[in-house]
């Protein structure tokens, strides 16, 4: 350590740092411009000037080297008469319309201009001509730049890229790339860092945000995850073939990556900021290919197992949730009793979704770290009275779901061979006898009815339909479920109402009708308009309902309902109205998907623990935690590269049997694929801006107009 | 040092770093003061032997075609002296030099093309000028040390301490460009010295014709070419040296001008980070200081002392000569020449920027530029012939 006086302020520092970075550290302000604590030092600007004992001249603060005994002082009279002149000139080529800049209020040259009170009245101002460039995810308005040169460095020193340069056209030098091309025909990797880095409003995210927004805005993939999963870090080791250590990424948020990697639904890719270049990330087929890989499970050394507690807790229901709540309430130490009225743990995993999408064979091997972590299973056990149980436990977490499938009120809707879809998905499941016919329509058109359609296919069926009031672009579905249904054979009829169920006692059809718009009232009740004359009957042997799912009943139980959900006491708890009775997941807010359910299971395992006394930490570490590298270097080609696609059964032969339709990402394309990932975080990384204001309390002042 | 010194190339090779330290400490550097000795207080990672950015002129590189061998002789020797690891020549890029090129490379020296040295990247190399290395092989043979410089485009050789002007022409000299620099006559009579020879080394001498204002102004743009823009106060400060002078030669600039240029090229020259930012403040600074009586004449008595600068002159049509062709008023590009066929052209003084177009069609030669006063002239459409003064 070295100890220097800035100010008469003593200070100890280490070894080789610079009197700015010293003085900044301690709460010192020192204005700068070119300087950037995560770049190499540029010493262009002049503004950190300082006086140093013992030197005649003032000296770049950036880039004096503190010594033991330095005495600096950061204002004199020369000093301050040589940063104007530094801002004056400076100025004299910058535009002066702040309040028309996007960068207005966020900008770091912004305060320095009242931080220093200078304006360029004195000097011979210019306009360069204006270049403007539109780049995905960034705008470029050199008119702006004051070449400070930090975009340069962060491009090429900090991310070892190098496609912002210093170019010279005659007299003028301004920042941007060979031959002027744009960000898309260069190497650029779209790091952000020019832009995190830049003090003006020259290179700016074309989306601009708060700093409160920030981190949701530049890394849109973790914000839109439920379970907040730290996407790039997994796709970052994928890249560099560390399954191993990507699978723990996994683990360390979803006890059930291989499921997930198959049934999600992906929020996060609709969220991607590679999207915005060309396609997002594969980032669903990614976590699949890492989960099934994961023979070795290595973090299982690393996960953390609290010490018993002697509480004990009761989760009814071994659906995602409860499964998740169970596995984490276990890991904080307290005895589990997961009871689930099934023969088996799933949920409307097992149950629900058709083993096309999800193989049982995986769904069995990531629900058997349930028993590994301690849970008591108890299945084909309903429960008709939670808060009965609360007897026996300190805790009770309801997660129920929606068992129960809707049967709308048309005319018709109770002859035989109308099924629901809950029933009959189950039976699948089963292998139960389903009852279905030969021709069969399907009322609905989310995933659930693709479900029972395409298993419909599966099992025979000759013709199969899905009707539903969506216009085929509106349908709740995802594309890649329609489109593989119709590829199946699977006739959709959207933009259509159910008017009746035909038939005297079995059924015969349906009738439809053409709907040209429909809304919901306040009371969510539906608000149809058709095209009059637009009837006609599908001819059917089989109806099934698939317009939705409720919780079923828990018949003796008092726990208060809201529209037939449990009712919790407030936002942000699981509490129900009975003390000591938890609730989470469908049951409570209606079918929502599997990655909600299981990060609803974590919050509730949090709120449970802190009740029953812990401290409610349910993270564990189980990857490792090193700095992602800064310098990512040149991928040709980078901005063009295409999203891999899943190898994909023909239709034929997926719609003869209920083996996994699709194969997933080859282990090949998983690597190109994250390699793919813009790491979006690496900017997260970089030091934010900070200005005088940061430091003013800590006797700082804006300077006086001379 | 204008010939090949193959001699220095092959002594140097079998000199000890002790014998090479004895024989060479004492060369002079170009453009900064002290000697190569003074230099090797602290280790370097390479030995660079180059051209200054801030050589404008380009004469100097000829030095490169004359007497290539002593270059590399030089640039061994140094290397040798101060322990670095490489010896980089650096060439102008282009075509030329193959001399130079390949008994660099056969002394085994990494050879750069580069006609730019970014002092940055080489903050922890040591940067020779090519005269330099020349002067250290012919200390190496053991002849004495001399400077070289191109005086208006010829290439010689001073002795250090002779006069300056030992090696210029006599004549009508106003001024003494040396490198970047603005000196008066005066200077011809001080000892030549090597940290004299800034930027390009190049002595020009300039006339009681030539307008130094101009002359700065023009050596400012041709080292704003130079500018790589990275440092704030060369980049800005050049551009508003040019704005200053080229206000001051179109009588447009304020008085308060020549202290913000001092104020500028004081701050510039230790904010610098190679030599085009020192030589514009070296050149700013010397004209404010030698020649503060001829800026004065054109800011406040509005007159340009070697009556170059067009703005402080008058253009006008002689009414004698003038004879209504019109051929001026088809070629003026402000438009303000009234006249038409067989009529005496009159200027308006008020728009005409005195560019001299009209002058240059003028069959008659009677478009007149001058500093003094104006004499009668028509003050309506006149007749040719006709006036009478
Ligand atoms: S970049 Fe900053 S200083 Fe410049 S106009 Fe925009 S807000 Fe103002
Ligand atoms: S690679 Fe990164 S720092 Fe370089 S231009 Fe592209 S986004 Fe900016
Ligand atoms: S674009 Fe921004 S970061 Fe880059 S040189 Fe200009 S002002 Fe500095
Ligand atoms: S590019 Fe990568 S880090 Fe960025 S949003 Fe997409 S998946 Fe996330
Ligand atoms: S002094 Fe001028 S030319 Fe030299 S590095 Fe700085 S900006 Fe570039
Ligand atoms: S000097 Fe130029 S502007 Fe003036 S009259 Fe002649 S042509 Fe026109
Ligand atoms: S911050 Fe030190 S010179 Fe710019």
């Amino acid at each position: 350590m070295i100890s220097v006086s800035i100010d008469g302020i003593k200070l100890s520092v280490a070894e080789n740092t610079s009197i700015l970075e010293a003085a900044l550290h301690n709460g010192i302000y020192i204005p700068h411009l070119c300087h950037h604590k995560d770049l190499p030092e540029l010493g262009a600007c002049r503004l950190c000037l300082v006086e140093c004992d013992g030197i005649s001249d003032p000296q770049q603060s950036c880039t004096l080297k503190a010594e033991d005994g330095m005495v600096i002082r950061t204002r004199s009279e020369a000093v301050d008469k040589l940063r104007r002149l530094s801002m004056e000139l400076l100025l004299a080529a910058h535009p002066e319309d702040c309040t028309t800049c996007p960068k207005y209020g966020r900008c770091e040259l912004q305060t320095l201009i009242q931080y220093m009170n200078v304006s360029a009245t004195r000097i011979h101002r210019r306009v360069k001509s204006i270049l403007k460039s539109t780049n995905p995810l960034f705008n470029h308005e050199m008119v702006r730049c004051v070449l400070c040169g930090r975009c340069v460095r962060a491009c090429c020193d900090m991310r070892g890229v190098g496609v912002l340069q210093y170019n010279k056209a005659d007299m003028e030098t301004y920042v941007g790339t060979l031959h002027d091309r744009l960000l898309k025909d260069t190497d650029c990797r779209f790091c952000g860092a020019c832009a995190e880095v830049c003090p003006t409003g020259a290179i700016q995210d074309a989306k601009s945000f708060t700093a409160v927004e920030k981190h949701d805005k530049l890394l849109p993939c973790v914000a839109n995850c439920p379970a907040q999963v730290d996407i790039p870090r997994y796709l970052r080791y994928a890249k560099e073939n560390r399954l191993g250590d990507a699978a723990a990424v996994l683990r360390e948020k979803l006890p059930f990556p291989g499921v997930l990697g198959r049934v999600c639904n992906h929020k996060c890719e609709e969220a991607c900021r590679r999207g915005e270049l060309n396609e997002a990330i594969s980032i669903r087929n990614v976590k699949r290919y890492i989960a099934d890989m994961d023979k070795q499970m290595a973090w299982k050394s690393k996960a953390r197992r609290m010490p018993l507690t002697g509480r004990t807790v009761c989760v009814v229901g071994g659906g995602p949730a409860g499964m998740t709540a169970a596995i984490y309430l276990s890991k904080r130490g307290h005895s589990v009793t997961l009871k689930e009225a099934m023969p088996k743990l799933g949920g409307q995993l097992r149950y629900g979704i058709p083993e096309y999408r999800l193989p049982r064979d995986i769904l069995d091997s990531e629900t058997d770290y349930i028993t590994q972590v301690g849970v008591t299973v108890e299945c084909d056990c309903k429960v008709a009275c939670p808060e009965a149980l609360l007897r026996e436990y300190d805790a009770v977490l309801v997660t129920t779901g929606t068992g129960a499938g809707v049967r709308l009120p048309i005319p018709g809707n109770d002859l035989q061979g109308v099924l629901l879809n809950t029933d009959f998905l189950r039976d699948v499941s089963t292998s139960d006898q389903t009852g279905i016919g030969e021709r069969v329509v399907v009322l609905g058109g989310g995933n659930v009815a693709f479900d029972c359609a395409r298993s419909a296919k599966r099992l025979g069926a000759r013709e199969v339909s899905v009707v539903c009031l969506e216009s085929r672009g509106g349908m709740l579905a995802d594309p890649e479920e329609i489109e593989q249904a119709a590829e199946e054979g699977v006739i959709i009829y959207p933009s259509s109402s159910f008017e009746e169920i035909c038939g005297e006692t079995r059924v015969s059809g349906v009738r439809i009708m053409t709907v040209s718009s429909f809304r919901f009232d306040e009371n969510h009740n539906t608000i149809i308009k058709k095209e009059p004359g637009s009837e006609r009957i599908i001819e059917a042997d089989t109806v099934i309902f698939a317009v939705g799912q409720r919780p079923s009943p828990l018949p003796e139980s008092a726990l208060e309902l809201k529209r037939g959900y449990i009712a919790l006491i407030g936002d942000g708890t699981m509490k129900t109205s009975i003390e000591g009775v938890f609730a989470c997941g469908d049951v409570v807010y209606g079918t929502a998907s599997v990655i909600e359910a299981i990060a609803a299971g974590r919050e509730a395992a949090s709120e449970i623990d802190i009740w029953l006394g812990g401290d409610g930490d349910i993270s564990e570490t189980l990857a490792p935690t090193e700095r992602a590298a800064d310098k990512i270097g040149i991928i040709e080609g980078f901005y063009g590269l295409k999203r891999a696609e899943e190898l994909l059964l023909p239709a034929q032969m997926r719609s003869s049997g209920f083996s996994e339709c699709s194969g997933g990402l080859s282990g090949d394309n998983v690597c190109a694929e994250s390699g793919r990932c813009l790491q979006c975080q690496l900017r997260l990384q970089i030091e934010p801006a900070r200005t005088w204001t940061d430091y003013v309390g800590k006797g700082v002042a804006q300077q006086d107009a001379q | 040092m204008l010939s090949d010194n193959r001699e220095a190339l092959v002594r140097v090779k079998s000199f000890s770093p002790d014998k090479i330290r004895e024989l060479v400490s004492c060369a002079y550097l170009y453009g900064k003061p002290g000697t190569l000795g003074s230099l090797l207080n602290r280790p370097y990672r390479a030995v660079l032997g180059a051209l200054y950015n801030a050589d404008t002129d380009g004469e100097l590189s000829r030095l490169g075609e004359m007497n290539p061998h002593g270059i590399v002789a030089g640039l061994s020797a140094a290397a040798a002296l101060c322990g670095a690891g490489e010896s980089v020549l650096v060439l102008p890029s282009g075509n030329g030099f193959t001399q130079l090129r390949s008994a660099a490379e056969k002394a085994g020296i990494t050879v750069a093309d580069e006609d730019f040295i970014d002092c940055r990247a080489h903050a922890d190399d040591l940067l020779l000028h090519w005269a330099a290395l020349a002067a250290v092989a012919d200390l190496i043979i053991g002849e004495p040390q001399r400077i070289i410089t191109s005086v208006n485009s010829r290439l010689t050789e001073v002795m250090p301490g002779e006069p300056v002007g030992s090696v210029m022409a006599p004549g009508d000299v106003k001024a003494v460009r040396i490198g970047a620099s603005y000196y008066t006559p005066s200077v011809m009579s001080e000892p030549a010295r090597a940290e004299l020879f800034a930027a390009g080394g190049v002595i020009k001498t300039y006339g009681s014709d030539c307008c130094i204002v101009q002359a700065a102004y023009e050596q400012i743009m041709r080292l704003r070419k130079r500018c790589c823009g990275k440092c704030l106060m060369c980049r800005e400060g050049l551009f508003q040296f040019g704005e200053i002078l080229r206000e001051i030669t179109k009588a447009s600039s304020n008085p308060a001008e020549p202290a913000l240029a001092k104020e500028i090229g004081e701050a510039l020259a230790p904010a610098a980070h190679c030599s085009v930012g020192e030589a514009a403040a070296e050149c700013m600074l010397t004209v404010l200081e030698n020649f503060s009586s001829e800026l004065d004449s054109h800011i406040k008595k509005k007159v340009c002392p070697a009556a170059q600068c067009a703005a402080f002159s008058a253009v006008y049509i002689d009414p004698m000569k003038c004879c209504g062709c019109g051929d001026c008023i088809a070629v003026c590009p402000e438009d303000c020449i009234e006249g038409k066929p067989g009529y005496i052209s009159m200027i308006d003084d008020v728009v005409c920027t005195k560019c001299g177009k009209c002058a240059e069609v003028c069959p008659e030669g009677a478009v007149v530029r001058t500093q003094s006063r104006i004499p009668r002239l028509p003050d309506r459409l006149t007749k040719a012939g006709r006036f009478r003064r």
